[in-house]
């Protein structure tokens, strides 16, 4: 494996609307399994990944609660990939674009994310070996 | 000579793009550059023998390297028997290796 062994990923999707969701922290669990590090760059819609107000709900429709759903919820995703980082002693840092956070009004992150801008995705990327940026079409 | 290593997301009974996309992955095969592609999500359709996609099959014969996320097929109930022929199955790691390696890795 090459020496710096940190990646950088953008990402734009909103949770709870795409499979790219899933396939993204589908990637970013698999670069902590090989040992690499992870920065994540969340502009647009994925400044909402990392809210803290997500909720769980049940559905009345087929008659489960909240438990018996297990709506799963992205910023509970992010904080588990935080903590493996943590235990395999790798590094993972998910800024969120400022701007973007202010236009959706959803300033009230996780622990693990930080605010950022543009130029924070262009260090990420200046120090890693290698940048994937997943758009929407 | 470089090396692209495609994610494809998109599947070409949906998006018009995906056929573009899939020229370009043979255009740079025949110039001479290391071309792999890594089918994900609804990609993964045009890998199933029935799939009717002229352009995605020129890449079956032209030196390729083409990966269908294991996930996706399990998802779409795609066996592995129903894969045309030169595609390998794999894990995300494939793509996370690709980036370490310093491939061009290009999201469809």
């Amino acid at each position: 494996m090459n020496q710096n062994n940190t990646l950088t990923f953008a990402f734009m999707d909103p949770p709870f609307e795409s499979e790219r969701t899933i396939t993204f922290f589908r990637l970013l669990d698999s670069a902590l399994d090989m040992g690499v590090n992870i920065n994540v760059f969340a502009y647009e819609g994925a400044v909402a990944l990392g809210f803290s107000r997500q909720q769980t709900h049940g559905n009345g429709m087929h008659k489960r609660d909240a438990d018996e759903e297990n709506h799963p919820l992205t910023k509970n995703w992010i904080t588990s990939l935080r903590d493996k980082a943590e235990r395999k002693k790798l590094n993972f840092e998910w800024i969120n674009c400022g701007l973007c956070v202010d236009e959706r009004g959803v300033m009230e992150a996780i622990q693990a994310c930080s605010r950022g801008g543009p130029a924070d995705f262009w260090r990420c990327a200046a120090n890693s070996v290698n940048t994937l940026t997943i758009g929407t079409r | 000579m470089s090396s692209y290593f495609f994610v494809q997301s998109l599947d070409p009974f949906v998006d018009r793009a995906t056929d573009t996309q899939f020229s370009l992955m043979s255009e740079l095969a025949a110039a001479g550059n290391e071309v792999s592609l890594f089918l994900v999500q609804n990609g993964v359709v045009s890998a199933a023998s029935q799939a009717v996609s002229p352009e995605f099959d020129k890449l079956l014969d032209a030196g390729i390297k083409i990966y269908a996320d294991k996930f996706s097929l399990w998802q779409r109930e795609i066996e592995l028997t129903q894969l045309k022929k030169h595609i390998e199955s794999a894990e995300l790691h494939v793509v996370i290796q690709a980036m370490v390696n310093g491939e061009k890795v290009i999201w469809n």
